[in-house]
């Protein structure tokens, strides 16, 4: 192609999406000035406060106008849509990496084009997935659980939403390849090299999701603390609020050191002073990220917890076995995420004393953990009947994939036993059975949910939901055991190739990814299907508006050991 | 998306967008994986090897005769089919130590292929050419990865001398350029460099030190699961030796 050939291809090309840029902008801002113009003639300060009266005790659906509502549970939906498209993205980029492993050399796609599919898989499933789906949930469901008086910040967190899906689709194209967790110097490699790989663009659009979250964070927090009914009191707030406070509490008191990290990172470009190896500090970057890169995990997981908090009374018809434990553990969690980063890094040279802090630890997390596993075993014990409903069959097998995945996890944080799993599969394994049982599977628990309430009524087909139930369930544990067994025999992790002697794990773990895959794929179908039918039940959800469970149990129920 | 349709706008819009960032990642410009041959190079090699699983070359001469390449040496690997079993043929860095497996060469794990099985047709007597353009000097393994045990050989880039010698540039040692035997245990497995061979014809003036055979692994053959080149039968009576290098 010449270059006068290239010139036209450009400018039509960047013509036609400043076109459609233009034209979704003036739908956009002609349809918010509609309801600006209509909250001032019926006398409200701003819109937020107009929609959320009008919508007060409504259902809120899921049509175009959660793109131009600016009330909390529109930018909920709003958050949730999205992080659902970058889950579908992340995903079968996994699932891609998985079929090219089918041979012990790359089959499908180039190892080039393997490392920048393993960093997007990561960065956008943790990024893009969990912590939009952490922030959908709660800005979609805390405004009923804490009856929320006030909705006036919209427009910053409407703001911050926008950075945020900026942010991920400049990681989309800056073809980034340096793993999640962006260590210098390969991040610093300022023009495109291998396939095409921009990471400047990677570590700016990085900075743009966290200004988006973190805002987002910020603004949550108030609504939950300052905008909170009378009748909410502190000690009365559901569980899935209080997981919601600790997660945005570790989000904002962790994440400005990686944010000053990637300033630096960026500042790097152009006066190296910061993180290359004359600086004395090649470690300094590692410690700053993961001093971010551990609480992220957890972020990524407890607002699910309180989910499961959430939907368990309901399918047991018991109360939570203990509120007070369930604060506590969730809490002690957020407390010992800020102090265990240092076991990312074991094998870095932090010396025996710093491994043998982070590794007590991190043994410590097993105490909060437990308590929260044990409050969830409590209250199936104590029910007097369990109802298997789709959401509570990926409660349960979240449940067994915490507990699995939480064992394998702790024996990593073993300074000794670290060195040899450190970077096989069995790391991989760890957290594929705690990120997909508990992440993924309780947010589509949450989906199925709340299901009749964005859709005005109707209902999924059950029978596709469970066999996306039990397919998610099967394939995780296939993927994830196998990873484990491999890790524990050396497989190491990470790469396009394996030893051939690996092959039967490699195999069983490609085999679990697909049918993730195939499972999802089941989700899709199902809501397509679902939408078509008429709606033919009401639109309560039982996690906003949870159904009156007597305190007193049955007589016969407590103790369970029936 | 009011309306029934919503369900099936959302698979449309993941879909579309799935589509998207499918086709803009696996359009990436890939480097460094695919081999250019030069046009014009220094050099140009024509190697014939004959495909048996009882070894390269069984029945024409040495069996997985080790080979010698100047650097910028385009070789054109001649392969003769002699069985009817599938076979590959393919170039990966030698180990650096008995107990390391195979490394990868050129980002691919079994190394850079060089003739598929679809390429070696298990026809007896069909032939094919593969090429390589070997600009690095080292020491490489040449192997078929359906018989890894008994299909392979070493292959030695030398940095200095041309073809016409038969010297091997040692890769581990800091004056192991010039040292010449063809049956030289690959450098790069000990301290001590040792080589074994009729060494009465070859000029050892660059050598220093005394020789003997040592040091040599009976379960190498296990272990790496490569044969090395030191011919037992061809010791006696020569000058052995091992020198720290």
């Amino acid at each position: 192609m010449g270059v006068f050939s290239l010139l036209v291809e450009t400018v039509v090309v960047l013509s036609v999406v400043f076109v459609i840029l233009a034209y979704l902008y003036y739908r956009y801002s002609s349809a918010k000035m509609e309801v600006e113009r209509e909250a001032d003639a019926k006398g409200y300060e701003d819109s937020e406060s107009y929609i959320s009266a009008f919508m007060a005790g409504k259902p809120r659906r899921l049509d175009w106008s959660i793109l131009y509502y600016n009330d909390a549970k529109s930018i909920g939906l709003r958050f949730m849509m999205a992080s659902f498209i970058f889950l579908f993205i992340a995903g079968s980029f996994g699932v891609l990496m998985r079929l090219s492993l089918t041979a012990p050399y790359p089959t499908i796609v180039p190892p080039d084009i393997y490392n920048i599919l393993l960093t997007e898989h990561a960065t956008l499933m943790i990024y893009m997935f969990t912590i939009g789906m952490s922030l959908g949930l709660g800005f979609y469901l805390i405004p009923t659980q804490i009856k929320a008086v006030r909705d006036n910040m919209g427009n910053i967190t409407s703001a911050a939403f926008w950075l945020y899906l900026v942010g991920g689709i400049l990681f989309v194209l800056s073809r980034s390849a340096f793993r999640w967790y962006l260590y210098p110097p390969l991040s610093l490699q300022l023009g495109a090299f291998g396939a095409g790989t921009e990471a400047w663009l990677g570590i700016l659009s990085m900075e743009i999701i966290f200004t988006g979250i973190t805002i987002a964070s910020i603004v949550a927090l108030k609504v939950i603390f300052l905008d909170r009914s009378s009748e909410v009191p502190l000690g009365k707030m559901p569980l899935f609020t209080w997981s919601i406070v600790f997660t945005l509490i570790m989000l904002v008191s962790s994440d400005p050191p990686i944010m000053v990290a990637l300033g630096m990172l960026f500042y790097d470009y152009f006066n190296p002073i910061f993180f290359v190896a004359n600086s004395h500090n090649v470690l300094l970057f590692a410690d700053l990220f993961w001093f971010w890169g551990h609480p992220i995990v957890y972020i990524a997981i407890l607002p699910f917890f309180g989910i499961i908090y959430e939907l368990l009374p309901t399918f047991t018809g018991t109360k939570i076995y203990s509120y007070n434990s369930g604060v506590f553990g969730l809490g002690l969690l957020m407390v010992l995420s800020e102090l265990v980063w240092g076991h990312h890094l074991q094998n870095s040279g932090l010396g025996l004393n710093w491994d043998l802090f982070f590794s007590i630890v991190s043994f410590a997390v097993v105490i909060p953990s437990a308590i929260t596993v044990f409050n969830w075993i409590a209250t199936l014990w104590t029910a007097n009947k369990i109802r298997l409903t789709t959401p509570m069959l990926f409660v349960l097998n979240g449940i067994v994939d915490f507990i699995i995945g939480g064992i394998t996890g702790v024996m990593l944080a073993d300074t000794s036993v670290n060195e040899i799993l450190h970077g096989t599969y069995a790391v991989t394994s760890h957290f594929h059975y705690v990120f997909v049982g508990i992440s993924l599977g309780i947010s589509m628990a949450a989906f199925y949910v709340i299901f009749p309430t964005i859709s005005g009524g109707r209902t999924y087909d059950e029978r596709l939901a469970k066999w996306h139930a039990y397919l998610l369930a099967f394939g995780s544990l296939l993927m994830s055991t196998s990873w484990q067994i491999g890790g524990w025999l050396g497989m190491p992790r990470a790469v396009d190739g394996y030893f051939a002697w690996f092959q039967p794990y490699q195999i069983g773990a490609i085999l679990g990814g697909v049918i993730i895959g195939i499972a999802q794929l089941v989700f899709l179908y199902n809501i397509a299907v679902s939408w078509y039918k008429a709606p033919s039940t009401d639109t309560n959800n039982i996690i906003e508006n949870p159904p009156e469970i007597p305190s007193e149990a049955p007589s016969g129920a407590v103790g369970g050991g029936r | 998306m009011q309306g029934n349709k919503a369900g099936v706008g959302i698979v449309i819009i993941v879909a579309v967008v799935v589509a998207l960032s499918f086709s803009y990642v696996l359009t990436s410009p890939t480097g460094g994986s695919k081999i250019t041959i030069p046009s014009n190079p220094a050099y140009t090699n024509t190697t014939n090897l004959w495909a048996d699983a009882a070894g390269w070359n069984y029945g024409h001469g040495t069996i997985n005769p080790s080979l010698n390449y100047s650097v910028g040496t385009v070789v054109t690997f001649h392969v003769t089919e002699e069985d009817t079993a599938p076979h590959t043929l393919y170039i990966v860095s030698a180990p650096s130590s008995p107990t390391q497996g195979p490394i990868s060469y050129e980002n691919q794990g079994n190394g850079y292929q060089i003739l598929s099985t679809s390429q070696i047709t298990q026809t007896k007597g069909h032939t094919v050419d593969g090429q390589y353009y070997f600009n690095k000097a080292g020491v490489y393994v040449y192997w078929c990865t359906i018989h890894p045990q008994t299909m392979v050989g070493w292959l030695y880039v030398n940095a200095t001398s041309s073809s016409s010698t038969t010297s091997l540039s040692a890769a581990h040692s800091a004056s192991g350029t010039g040292i010449s035997n063809s049956h030289m245990t690959p450098p790069g497995f000990f301290a001590s460099l040792s080589f074994a061979g009729n060494l009465g014809t070859k000029a050892l003036s660059n050598l220093e030190g005394t020789f003997s055979l040592e040091n040599i692994p009976s379960n190498i053959n296990s272990d790496l699961q490569y044969p090395t080149y030191l011919d037992m039968s061809t010791v006696s009576g020569t000058t052995g030796g091992s020198v720290e290098l």
